[in-house]
Order: structure tokens, then C-alpha cells, then sequence
């Protein structure tokens, strides 16, 4: 007979835990703790428990967006074992009276288990709050969906059929839970510093002359970052470039992306990572190094959950795939 | 604009500027080293500032590109707030930094500064927007407009912008004369005159407060608000601005400029839209619509104040007399607090009280929402006499030194038997959105480079302001204060105590 978890007790453990942090907290004139919550942010791991990164970067994501965690770990082997406990996360801001906690809940699964969590996340979702389901690693994409959530956040970095996983993302989004990819996410930067170039007038007045886009990556395969660029570049641009997408030697470790170039009569726009934490940018004639540091998790998902409701250019963009 | 950028993605990008020139009169002083300087780096940090973005300085201290760099370096790394300061970013940032030594009097440094700013232009790609920074004494506004506009300077291919910092002039007249000035070279919708109030996220935040919910709006009015009470309270004294401090005065310095803004922001009517100018018509109309005292009605509702002496924390504290620069008998307010009516239909009889002082017990602004109370005191035989602890429904905005949002409310006491005891619901911004809040300059420098004028005061706003505050320097100029009238480390004199019993109230101890 599988163990199993009730939502109703791990609730109430949850009660139980608040009332005995406000009495730590002190004497009669204490400020108390602050309850806070924005989200269910659902994380779906293959980590240890042991693995302390999760939790440092959990702890951190608090900060931004106070949410009850559930952080759910699949084990390697099968079974439809579940287990659960109830933590809280506190912090008492510098300068500050007053303690905020937030709320873990973590719960260990047998890898036959999946289909058995969707009734009990339901009943431990936050009420009247969104609900964000993160796979960690992107390998939790070959998993039986779970079938929980307004969103679903996936890490496509690294994985092998990179046209493969985009179709499953466009099924996906093609419903109505909301799809996003942290390779896309990473991507924003990039965005954003080519927008930036394109706010000069005379610049955006020679957007029409660009013929040739190439978008270049390091590695063998072409990584779905490379692919989501170039898809963009084309829902801005139109079909007119000619686009292109080459492998060129990695500049950082963590890149993927490594080069963008778009040329046409009278515009020359070249934007090159040079470093983990730069990149340059030359725009006909003048250099500019760019601050450019490769995000990390923590940056990815805060800008990733910060984003509540259907994100129309990356719909575009994965349409386009 | 972005809007006209088919790379823009508003869902996504942190909004940033046009390529453009900051040019900074008064580039070497306080305001430039302790605020600018450190506010454009974070924006840079940030990368929130665009690529060839450009920085000229002047003053009158002769140096060159290196040595203004320098001292820049210096100040933003000893007064960057909340921020790591990173010398790989500063030395990208000073790329950007020019310098162009000169006497803002002299004619010539305008050609100069024109030839300066078109080399850098070119260099930087810039497209020819700068926005000039008078970031000098006041004094020297008038000169350094007339000389931009001789030198045909307030005009480009591009946009040309100006912020003026307050004092918006010494009182009515003059700044009515100031504003014709500036007007005579800049138009007033490229005019942005800076209160860096309006630039603190809280103030912000009472626009998302009020109009961005459903629940409040209903209750801010005279049906349900009883009163409001605007505090900003500094424990400091004059520091070395004694000079400049005892013209001004503390309604001069405080009311006329900031807080009658915040007023304006936690009572204006709904906008029709989150456009600036759409924001700053209804400020305006606030503005307007406060009543202006006749001469008899000042004493009643406004009273001065100026610390003396005391001794806080086992240390002398000198009163503002013997302040250094200050005249042994000087006559300055460094306290004032006013009693402000709205006349419209939402306000009608609801008493606004705004105070400020120098050398109160706490460094504190914030803004205090006194509700009714409910109609019928239900509890009345087991709460006994709590006071104005069963004073209910209390909506504090806090604005420094922790900026957040309280609700007090009424909460039945565990136990048995019904006593009731206030509570508090509270919202910090620090803790409740752990990310660092950008600072009034960031924030109002990025709004003016995007020319987004809606957190700017507008000259119906400075002209409506003054006419409020100008019958009561009237007054008080022809009064002689028995000054000082509290100690320094005390809330305030016990006239401000008593303007407050008069209609049944009492000062907040914040």
C-alpha cells in the first residue's frame, strides 16, 4: 500500500507552524510575523533534498515574490510513494521589526506517482492565487505532464531534439495554460539591448534596408535559443532577410547564443558577447561595450514570474517554430 | 519612442531612454555629486541608459575630462545608495563623461558648450536630444536660461529639455518672473521642474493605492475620512545650510513645494487616463481648489515654530539661533503647520493638517488617513475608556525612512468577554518586494529623459501652491514670533497642539 499525503493535515501543520513562529517571535510589543503570499509556485525536481542550491535559490525568489513553495522530488526510482512536510522560510529585512516567512512545502514522489499529485496540489494551492508549475531540469519534459497549474515554466537548454521539445511547447501553449521557457527568458537581454539600438531614429529609419540577419551559436546542434532569436528576428523584421544560423566557437561557458549581426544599405548593427559579463556592440562606426551578464536561475525565474498572463511575442515566436 | 520601435517588447523591457546629453550646470556641487552622478551610474548599472548615452558637466573649477571623471568616481562610489559599485561598469559609464570648465555669467562658454555638445553628439550618437540640468545656486537660473536661448541652445534637431530644482522662486511674484524666464527659451511642455517627493515610489504607490483597487476609492471622501494628517518630521538641524535656511523657513522650504504636492497626489480626483497630462491636471485642479486664507483666518490655522536649545541623548543641541550663518535673531520658521480645506464636493469640511519641522524627535513623512468612526460604539460597555486606542481605521502611508502602507483596524481581543484592540495590517515595500527600489533621482531623471513629464510640477501647480502659502508669509512677515517657541527633540510648539483640539483632534506621534 503507497504512503500518501493529505492536504487538509499538511494545512493544518502549516496553521500550526505560523502560530509558533509569531510566539517566537518575542514579547507583547513584537511586530510579529508577516504572512506572505503572491503565488503557488509549484517546482517539480529530480535534486536531493541534500541539494542546497534549490533551496538558496527559492529563498531568494521569496524576496520577489512571496509565494507558498511546493517543491515536489521525484526519485529515481519507480513507485507511487508520497511524502510531505511543511516548513516556513523567514527573513527579517535589515533594519526592519518585523519577520517575513514564506511557506515550503516539500513532498517526495515515487516516479509512478505523478498522476496522483494533481488532486493534492490542488488542495494545497494558495486560494484565489495563481498557480506556477516549474519543471527544474529540462529532462522533466519527458515525464507524463502534470497536469497542475495556470503556468508551466520549462528549461529547454541543453536538450537534445531541440524541434522536438518546441513542438510539445506549441501544443502546450496552444491551451489554456500559459507556456514558458527559460531559454526564451534568457533571451530578453539580447532583446532588449537591439531594441535599445533600434530607438535611434536614424537607425529605426533603416529597419526597411536590412537584408541579411545571421544569428550565431555555439556547439553542434542549433540550441532552441538560437532559434528563438532568429524566429524573432523574423517576427520583427518580416521575411525579406535572409536569415541565417551558423556555430561559431563559445565566447563563455553558459552562453548559447554567442552573435547577432543585421546588414542591409546603410546599417551595420553587430551585437557580440565577449565575456560572462559583457558584450559588445558595434553600430557603424562606434564600439560599445555592453554590461552583459549571462543570468542565472534566479534572474530567470524572477522575470519569469513576474509575468502572469499570456506573453503575446513569445506566442508569436513559437508559432513561428 | 518605443511605441514606434517594432524591436520594443513593453511586457518584457525595462523602460529606458532615447540616446541623448545630459548637460549638468553646477556639476562639481552637493546635488550633482550626492545625487545626479550616483543615480545616472545606477541607471547605467541598470542598463536602463542607452548605448553612446553622454554626461557634460560644468562648473566653474578648472579640469579636465579625466579629472571631472575622477572626481565623479569619487562621489558616486561615497554616496550610491543600496548598490554595489562596480569599477568595470564606471569605466564604461565614463566613456560618457565630458566636462567644459565656465562662469555660467560669461557669454562665452556657451559657444563652447554648444561646439562640446555637438563633438559629442557625433561621437556618442546621440541624435542631438540633451537635456539641460540646472543643477546650480537658484540665483543663477535666470542668467543660465537667457545665455541657452541667446546661444540658441534651448533649440535642436532633436529634443531640448531643462529641470529646474526647487526653490521654484521666493514667493508668488517671483516665481511667476522665474517661469516667464525659463518660458522666454524653453516651452513649458519642455520645462520639467523636479520635486523629488513625487519620485519616492510610496507617492507613486498612493496613485496604484487608490485608483489601481476597487475597495478604497468609495471611502476617500468627507462621508468617511475624517481627516488627514501629512507629516515630515527631520531630527537634523539645519546642517550647514543655515544661510540659505533661515530665507527660506520650513513653509517655504517644505509646504509649498512638497508637501502640498503629496496633498495633491492623496486628494486629487481621479484621471482619466495614466497620461501626464491627464495626472497633472487633476494635481492641478486640487491645487486650485484648496482654500486660500484671508488674513484674519491665519492664526487659526497656521503656526510657526522655531527650536531652541535642548540637551537629547546626553548631547547639547544648539537652537536654531545659534546655528552657524544663522542671525541671532532671525525670525525663520523651522516649523510650520497648516490647516488646509479643500473646497469641492469630496472634501468639504475635511480638515487637512500638514506639518514639517526641523529637530522633531524622529526623521519621519508620512501620511495619516483618520476614518469615522463606526456610527454606533457597540462595544462601548466592555471596552471601557481605551482612548484614542479605539480610534478605528487609520491609513498610514509611510513614505520615509521605511516606505510601506498600514491599516489599523479594530480586533476582538482573544479570550473571553468582547474587548476589542487595534491592530495593524501592514505592507513595507522593502519586505514585501525584496528587489532594491530605485531612488527619487533614478527614477525622475529616467521619467525626464523618456519625456515623461507626470511625476513633474507644472507652473499652474507652482502658482496655485504659492497662493496657498503667500497670505501667510504675508501674515507672519508682519508678526513678531516670540521665538524659539520648542525645544529642539519636541514635537513642535503647543500652538500646533492646539490648532488640532479646536476641531477635536490630535497630532499623530508618527
Amino acid at each position: 500500500m503507497p504512503s500518501k499525503i493529505e492536504p487538509d493535515r499538511l494545512l493544518r501543520e502549516l496553521n500550526q507552524l505560523w502560530a509558533s513562529l509569531g510566539l517566537q517571535d518575542g514579547d507583547a510589543s513584537s511586530h510579529g510575523v508577516l504572512r506572505a503570499c503572491s503565488m503557488t509556485l509549484i517546482v517539480v525536481t529530480e535534486s536531493p533534498s541534500a541539494d542546497p542550491s534549490l533551496a538558496e535559490l527559492l529563498a531568494a525568489l521569496m524576496r520577489d515574490h512571496p509565494s507558498r513553495a511546493v517543491v515536489i522530488r521525484l526519485g529515481a526510482a519507480a513507485g507511487r510513494d508520497l511524502a510531505a512536510t511543511v516548513n516556513a522560510q523567514c527573513w527579517k529585512p535589515f533594519g526592519s521589526r518585523q519577520q517575513i516567512c514564506s511557506e515550503l512545502i516539500e513532498i517526495t514522489a515515487g516516479r509512478d506517482a505523478i498522476p496522483d499529485l494533481p488532486p493534492v496540489l490542488r488542495g494545497l494551492a494558495a486560494p484565489d492565487l495563481p498557480v506556477i508549475v516549474w519543471l527544474h531540469q529540462p529532462a522533466l519534459l519527458d515525464l507524463p505532464p502534470l497536469d497542475s497549474g495556470d503556468k508551466l515554466i520549462v528549461n529547454t537548454a541543453g536538450v537534445a531534439d531541440a524541434r522536438a521539445v518546441l513542438a510539445r511547447l506549441r501544443r502546450l501553449a496552444a491551451g489554456s495554460r500559459l507556456a514558458a521557457d527559460l531559454s526564451w527568458t534568457r533571451l530578453t537581454r539580447w532583446r532588449e539591448t537591439l531594441a535599445h539600438v533600434f530607438a535611434h531614429p536614424v537607425r529605426q529609419s533603416r529597419i526597411a534596408a536590412i537584408d541579411q540577419v545571421t544569428v550565431s551559436y555555439a556547439g553542434q546542434a542549433v540550441p532552441v535559443r538560437a532559434l528563438y532569436l532568429s524566429a524573432w528576428l523574423q517576427s520583427v523584421l518580416g521575411d525579406k532577410p535572409n536569415y541565417r544560423l551558423e556555430s561559431v566557437p563559445a565566447a563563455c561557458a553558459r552562453s548559447e547564443v554567442e552573435r547577432v549581426e543585421l546588414s542591409g544599405a546603410g546599417i551595420h548593427v553587430v551585437m557580440e558577447l565577449r565575456d560572462e559579463a559583457s558584450a559588445e556592440l558595434r553600430l557603424d562606426g562606434l564600439t560599445i561595450r555592453e554590461p552583459f551578464a549571462v543570468p542565472g536561475e534566479y534572474e530567470l525565474l524572477r522575470e519569469e514570474l513576474s509575468v502572469l498572463g499570456r506573453d503575446p511575442v513569445y506566442d508569436t515566436v513559437l508559432a513561428k517554430l | 519612442m518605443n511605441e514606434d520601435n517594432p524591436f520594443y517588447d513593453p511586457l518584457r523591457f525595462e523602460r529606458r531612454v532615447p540616446p541623448c546629453i545630459v548637460a549638468i550646470f553646477g556639476a562639481n556641487g552637493d546635488l550633482a555629486r550626492r545625487k545626479l552622478l550616483p543615480a545616472l551610474y545606477r541607471l547605467a548599472f541598470e542598463r536602463r541608459l542607452p548605448p553612446g548615452f553622454a554626461v557634460i558637466g560644468n562648473s566653474r573649477s578648472r579640469m579636465s575630462d579625466d579629472d571631472f571623471r575622477s572626481t565623479m568616481r569619487d562621489a558616486v562610489k561615497e554616496f550610491l545608495e543600496d548598490s554595489p559599485f562596480d569599477e568595470s561598469r564606471w569605466d564604461d559609464f565614463a566613456q560618457g563623461i565630458f566636462y567644459v570648465a565656465g562662469d555660467v555669467h560669461e557669454p562665452e562658454l556657451y559657444p563652447e558648450l554648444k561646439s562640446r555638445l555637438a563633438d559629442v553628439g557625433r561621437q556618442r550618437q546621440t541624435g542631438d536630444n540633451v537635456l539641460f540640468y540646472l543643477s546650480t545656486a537658484p540665483s543663477l537660473y535666470e542668467a543660465v536660461v537667457d545665455r541657452l536661448g541667446e546661444a540658441s541652445l534651448s533649440r535642436g534637431e532633436g529634443w531640448r529639455r531643462i529641470v529646474v530644482e526647487k526653490p521654484f522662486g521666493h514667493d508668488a511674484h517671483s516665481a511667476r518672473s522665474l517661469s516667464r524666464g525659463i518660458q522666454h527659451a524653453f516651452p513649458e511642455d519642455e520645462i520639467y521642474r523636479i520635486d523629488h517627493y513625487l519620485g519616492k515610489e510610496t507617492v507613486q504607490n498612493i496613485l496604484a493605492f487608490r485608483f489601481g483597487n476597487g475597495i478604497f476609492e468609495p471611502l476617500w471622501n468627507r462621508r468617511y475620512v475624517n481627516h488627514v494628517q501629512i507629516t515630515a518630521a527631520e531630527t537634523i538641524g539645519v546642517e550647514g545650510r543655515g544661510a540659505y535656511y533661515q530665507e527660506a523657513g520650513a513653509i517655504r522650504d517644505m509646504i509649498q513645494n512638497h508637501l502640498l504636492q503629496v496633498m495633491a497626489t492623496v486628494a486629487m480626483e481621479p484621471p482619466s487616463a495614466f497620461e501626464p497630462i491627464e495626472v497633472r491636471d487633476e494635481r492641478a485642479k486640487l491645487l486650485r481648489a484648496i482654500h486660500v486664507m484671508t488674513p484674519a483666518e491665519v492664526d487659526a490655522n497656521a503656526v510657526a515654530g522655531q527650536y531652541g536649545p535642548a540637551r537629547i541623548g546626553g548631547e547639547d543641541v544648539p537652537g536654531f539661533r545659534q546655528e552657524p550663518g544663522v542671525a541671532p535673531d532671525a525670525p525663520t520658521d523651522t516649523y510650520a503647520a497648516v490647516t488646509l480645506l479643500v473646497e469641492n464636493w469630496r472634501w468639504a469640511g475635511v480638515p487637512f493638517y500638514l506639518r514639517t519641522g526641523k529637530r522633531m524627535p524622529k526623521r519621519v513623512t508620512d501620511i495619516a488617513i483618520q476614518f469615522n468612526a463606526a456610527p454606533h460604539r457597540l462595544f462601548a460597555s466592555t471596552d471601557g475608556d481605551a482612548g484614542p486606542w479605539l480610534r478605528p481605521n487609520l491609513l498610514i502611508v509611510r513614505i520615509q525612512p521605511e516606505e510601506g502602507i498600514s491599516l489599523r483596524f479594530l480586533s476582538k481581543q482573544p479570550g473571553s468577554g468582547m474587548k476589542l484592540r487595534p491592530v495593524s495590517m501592514d505592507f513595507n515595500y522593502g519586505a514585501s518586494f525584496g528587489a532594491r527600489s530605485p531612488t527619487a533621482y533614478e527614477t525622475l531623471l529616467l521619467d525626464v529623459l523618456a519625456g515623461d513629464s507626470t511625476l513633474y510640477t507644472r507652473q499652474d501647480m507652482v502658482d496655485a501652491s504659492w497662493a496657498v502659502v503667500q497670505p501667510i508669509l504675508d501674515v507672519w512677515a508682519s508678526r513678531k514670533f516670540d521665538f524659539p517657541n520648542y525645544p529642539a527633540g519636541s514635537w513642535g510648539p503647543k500652538a500646533a497642539d492646539d490648532m488640532l483640539a479646536r476641531n477635536g483632534h490630535s497630532w499623530r506621534t508618527s
